[in-house]
């Protein structure tokens, strides 16, 4: 009797056993499985995209926003007739009348016709009323400012998988941060296949993407692209490009280039042209690099301000090298505030003599010559320094007066940046804040690279350089009433193992007012032809950009 | 004692289902009104975002010049400066 029961027991528990086995078979490890199979018995996955962050400049206005737009999608089957369908869809939407063929051909219940569509022309299509055409929201960017600091933004664009991207700028730079993530959700279909437009189950919400507080000013940018491009057109240059910087903070006011693109319709313009030179082309600064030199050796020691110059009665020989000042005058026993006043280039190989090539690059390095400034944009080009062994006497000596070494306009920008913050060489960047998606505002503070030379150098060279725009070649155009310090640049342009004779780079690096400075200002043309000097085409627009700063900083002259 | 209390639960789960009824028949067109609203909410928001879209375009900056321009400014040649303040107050 008691073995019966045992036995029926332990058929029973083995019985129990096995269905909990399969349930846990079913449930466990094909559960996900079977899941994703019920789901699509009466459903399919879809995404949900979030809203891309917004980029606004310091006064919180949009200079890239989003914009209600729409995808328009077609129901093949429901389409009755077709040909008056695709008609219509061309001539509305602008579509391809091929393209809009092979999409109403398809066997499918669903098939995206045209993305990003206008809301009015959306309007337009919704009034005809054309069966089997449905729409679905969605966003693209909008530039309210048009094709303002271009550059600088860069551009949003597709990926491989036809997600939003963004491309060159701070789109680039920060795209992680701007597109957010995105969700998934359910299309629940009928008994037919068909999808259930207003049944849409979402899984996992999308993130909207965070958004960025530029350093930008938007005024400071309108006038710097309005004197630039002016420039450009009267000098008659190829291109040309203006960066305007707090060197207390290391924050770009503005940065601006010429010739540009249309973030909006970015796919009408050549390639070349998304790069932002500012950051990304490389050159020889010419004179404007003097203070960097001049500065390295007061600080050194090498060099006084008084110090006075032996070799500068005639041109110099050095390795095999005839060096000649840039208008063939000479000055005997100049100093070396004289130096940077007539941009003498045998005042500085005398000063890269005194120096020496190991202090030369360690000041350089200091400098951030030769490296990434870290600024917060896409294509920040490094423009590496020869290895110490490559340093000839004549390297050392052209390098003095900006030929034979290239930089970027931002590198330069920021090294004479630090001689405007009391020798203090600040990281430049762009976004100042970032927006969370709840709201919360997260600060980027200012951060200190280095500290090249001592605030007492700094000061010295700071007067050097107010000398210069006082006494020197640009005096003309000079504000009268305001202390700026300056430095023009005229530089040949190497091509093929040789020094272009026909054209040059011209520049003007400066800051403003001297004493205490709110910007420091870099601005540079390409082959300028009304002239080959930076005195007279540069600098005259880096003056105009000065003074509108005055004036819209409420800076009353009151000094020389 | 017992009877009662069963008496009191049966009475009471029979006004709750009553109850029940009642609301579900108030409530039972709210969603119609429910989906109107939120139709109504996502056309005011398509509205805003183009309000917003056309407010943007109208302060921005390039457009102000331009309106500026066409209503006859041009730029300042010479700015006034006071060169020493003003006192405040003369004794």
């Amino acid at each position: 009797m008691t073995g019966r029961f045992n036995f029926t027991l332990l058929f029973l528990l083995s019985l129990f056993a096995v269905i909990l086995l399969k349930l846990f078979y079913w449930q466990v490890v094909k559960g996900q499985e079977l899941f994703e199979l019920g789901l699509s018995q009466y459903g399919t996955t879809i995404t949900l995209n979030p809203l891309r962050g917004e980029i606004r400049t310091s006064d919180n206005f949009p200079i890239a926003a989003n914009k209600t737009s729409y995808l328009v999608y077609a129901n093949p089957k429901l389409v009755k007739d077709k040909e008056k369908t695709i008609k219509i869809l061309s001539e509305t939407l602008k579509v391809n009348i091929a393209s809009a063929s092979a999409s109403l051909n398809k066997d499918l219940f669903w098939v995206p016709i045209a993305h990003k569509v206008d809301t009015k022309v959306k309007d337009n299509l919704e009034r005809l009323q054309v069966l089997g055409i449905g729409f679905e929201k969605e966003y693209s960017r909008f530039y309210p400012e048009a094709s303002m600091a271009a550059h600088l933004l860069g551009f949003v664009g597709k990926d491989e998988n036809g997600r939003d991207k963004g491309y060159f700028g701070v789109e680039g730079y920060y795209d992680r941060l701007l597109r957010g993530k995105e969700g998934v959700a359910v299309q629940v279909h009928d008994a037919f296949g068909k999808p259930i437009l207003s049944k849409i189950n979402p899984r996992t919400p999308q993130i909207n993407g965070s958004s960025l507080i530029l350093s930008i000013q938007r005024p400071v940018q309108f006038l710097v692209e309005k004197r630039l491009k002016e420039g450009i057109e009267k000098y008659g240059a190829t291109s040309g490009m203006a960066g305007v910087m707090d060197p207390k903070t290391g924050n770009i006011l503005a940065l601006a280039s010429f010739p540009s693109f249309d973030p909006k319709n970015y796919q009408d313009f050549s390639a070349d042209l998304f790069k932002n030179p500012f950051v990304s082309n490389r050159y020889e600064p010419g004179s404007t690099f003097k203070p960097v030199v001049m500065s390295s050796a007061l600080d050194s020691g090498a060099v006084k301000a008084d110090t006075k110059c032996p070799v500068c009665s005639g041109p110099v020989e050095v390795g095999g090298f005839e060096i000649r000042t840039w208008n063939n005058k000479y000055y005997k026993d100049t100093n070396m505030v004289e130096v940077i006043q007539h941009s003498d280039n045998t005042g500085m190989v005398y000063i890269s003599q005194k120096l020496g090539v190991d202090k030369m690059l360690s000041y350089f390095e200091k400098f951030g010559v030769g490296g990434a400034t870290g600024i917060d944009l896409q294509g920040e080009s490094v423009p590496t320094l020869k290895p110490r062994n490559s340093w000839y006497k004549a390297d050392l000596a052209t390098a003095s007066f900006g030929q034979g070494i290239s930089v970027t306009a931002i590198e330069l920008l920021d090294a004479i940046g630090a001689i405007a913050n009391q020798g203090k060489r600040m990281e430049p960047h762009i976004v100042s804040a970032i927006e969370t998606k709840d709201g919360k505002v997260i600060k980027v503070e200012p951060k200190t690279l280095s500290s090249p030379v001592s605030p007492k150098t700094a000061k010295i060279m700071t007067e050097m350089m107010v000398n210069a725009v006082n006494k020197g070649e640009a005096s003309w155009t000079r504000l009268k009433g305001y202390r700026v310090a300056g430095k023009t640049g005229t530089a040949s342009i190497p091509i093929q193992g040789h020094y272009d004779p026909n054209s040059t780079i011209t520049s003007f690096v400066g800051f403003g007012p001297a004493d205490d400075p709110k910007f420091v200002m870099l601005v540079v043309l390409n082959k300028p032809t009304t002239s080959i000097y930076g005195s007279e085409t540069a600098a005259p627009i880096f003056f105009q950009i000065a003074k509108d700063l005055f004036n819209l900083y409420n800076i009353a002259p009151g000094g020389e | 004692m017992h009877k009662l209390v069963l008496k009191i639960l049966i009475i009471t789960a029979l006004f709750l289902a009553a109850g029940r009824v009642v609301v579900s028949n108030a409530i039972s067109t709210s969603g119609v009104a429910l989906g109107r609203i939120n139709e109504e909410v996502a056309v005011l928001k398509t509205k805003n975002d183009s309000l917003k879209e056309e407010l943007f375009s109208k302060a921005s900056l390039e457009n102000i010049a331009s309106e500026a321009g066409k209503l006859g400014f041009t730029d300042k040649k010479e700015s006034y400066v006071l060169t020493s303040p003003l006192p405040v107050a003369l004794r």
